[in-house]
């Protein structure tokens, strides 16, 4: 059993502090899973939140002897697909996304000298991921910056393997020719 | 192993989700082959550049801002104790909170309905109130997440009728009517301005209440806002029915109709301006 789920196994007999130390492992990670999805940093922080609701309304239905993250990612992915239906402007809010992650990575970046340049690629790479159909451009974020394996991300979205394998594929295939095209694969 | 084979599982490789002996394969074949190493040397630049969009650390206080949320919503946790509510003292201390509550409504507003403020009327008066609040404040602070917000704003909206009654009570609103239109008594602009009046003088804490206790993530159905509006309906009737008794039949009964429609209405409206708004800040 890994910590995570040993946690949760002390949520579902009603331990609160528990779940207040699944809230500090996991917050950071998927900050990161939404803001990398195209949701804007003001409704990352909601969703979040609603992601941490549900898997607590839904903690009984959580096997300890499975791992938690492909568990927790299965429903975060819910809640970001329900926010999009919610939304009627994508279009804003994506561009809105991207306006304030650049001025925040801009402030991130601690060498002055290097700051627009990597604030460019920074952009760039977003710019190319979001060119990529949203199916794909999910199980690459889950399998690259999330770090599940295929077999945790088919359980997550409730996929085979096979259509993981071929969505990380076409996703890096396309992200190749991307990268060369704008220049940022260069030896 | 050839060379088309290999690159078919270079990913796999690159992210180690082949088995042992793929896996050190693919590594032997790598050692002799240059334009696999060249394939893999790409895929690491494309994964290196992916590694370069880091994103900021999230706000500072969301875990509390979380777990906040977590006991306001779900699980049903005192403020000041952070341990879930399931004991017996819940509904104990819903019961006390009612009897305040009930005890303040009748204090502002037993003072105004003198010909049917009887000991016994009170009495009655005070132990519907003491059970209704008290319902709604279990509510509010117990586990039930769908009656939740329900009870918050019935609670809210409650409250703020009953405030507003000694400040501008009912019979005094109906004379400015009255004042207003020449004291045309029983005509049909009276009347109109009368059931207009009543729906306004209703809906207007509901509304005030929604805008300020009725947030929730994502879309929240009409339904609830008219479920909320007949709990707080429910909550005001008496208030509103003893200062209508005293006026005459016709208009107590036109001022009881426009209330009763402007909660009908209030209640999604309500609903639909906190959605409005929600949306708006997005």
């Amino acid at each position: 059993m890994d910590a995570a789920a040993q946690l949760m196994a002390q949520v579902q007999r009603g331990e609160p502090e528990a779940f207040e130390s699944l809230v500090q492992q996991y917050q950071g990670p998927l900050y990161a899973f939404f803001v990398r999805l195209g949701i804007r940093q003001a409704d990352a922080e909601d969703l979040v939140q609603e992601t941490f609701l549900r898997v607590y309304k839904a903690r009984q239905t959580f096997d300890p002897q499975r791992t938690f993250p492909p568990w927790l990612y299965g429903i975060a992915s819910h809640v970001w697909a329900d926010y999009w239906r919610q939304q009627e402007r994508v279009q804003v809010s994506v561009a809105r996304a991207a306006q304030e992650m650049g001025a925040a990575e801009a402030a991130e970046v601690s060498d002055v000298r290097d700051q627009a340049a990597r604030r460019d690629v920074v952009r760039q790479v977003r710019e190319s991921m979001h060119q990529l159909p949203e199916d794909h451009r999910l199980v690459l974020i889950l399998r690259h910056y999330q770090g599940l394996r295929y077999d945790e991300i088919a359980q997550a979205l409730g996929l085979s393997v096979g259509t993981v394998k071929s969505r990380i594929y076409y996703a890096l295939a396309k992200l190749r020719v991307e990268l060369r095209r704008r220049g940022l694969l260069e030896a | 192993m050839d060379c088309q084979a290999i690159r078919e599982q270079m990913i796999d490789y690159f992210y180690r989700e082949l088995p042992p002996e793929e896996w050190a394969r693919i590594e032997e074949h790598l050692l002799g082959c240059r334009e696999c190493q060249e394939e893999l040397a790409t895929l690491r630049r494309v994964a290196a550049t992916l590694d370069q969009w880091q994103v900021p650390e999230p706000p500072r206080g969301l875990v509390e801002r979380t777990l906040a949320r977590l006991r306001a919503e779900v699980i049903g946790v005192l403020p000041w104790s952070g341990r879930e509510v399931v004991s017996w003292a819940t509904p104990f201390l819903a019961l006390g909170l009612g009897g305040l509550a009930a005890g303040a409504s009748l204090g502002l507003t037993a003072h105004l309905t003198p010909h049917q403020g009887t000991p016994f009327m009170l009495a009655v008066l005070g132990i519907f109130w003491a059970v209704l609040y008290g319902g709604l404040f279990l509510a509010t602070l117990g586990g039930w997440a769908p009656w939740k917000q329900l009870a918050r704003v019935a609670l809210l909206a409650g409250g703020l009728a009953v405030l507003l009654t000694p400040v501008l009570s009912i019979p005094e609103v109906v004379e400015a009517c009255g004042e207003l239109l020449g004291r045309a008594r029983g005509s049909v602009a009276l009347n109109a301005l009368l059931f207009l009046v009543g729906g306004l003088y209703t809906a207007a804490p509901l509304l005030v209440a929604h805008r300020v206790a009725g947030r929730t993530p994502g879309p929240v159905p009409p339904s609830q806002g008219l479920a909320s509006g007949l709990l707080y309906l429910l909550l005001v009737a008496p208030v509103f029915y003893l200062q209508c008794a005293a006026l005459a039949l016709g208009v107590g009964a036109t001022w009881m109709a426009g209330g009763i429609v402007g909660v009908l209405a209030g209640g999604p409206a309500g609903i639909w301006l906190a959605g409005h708004r929600a949306a708006a800040s997005a």
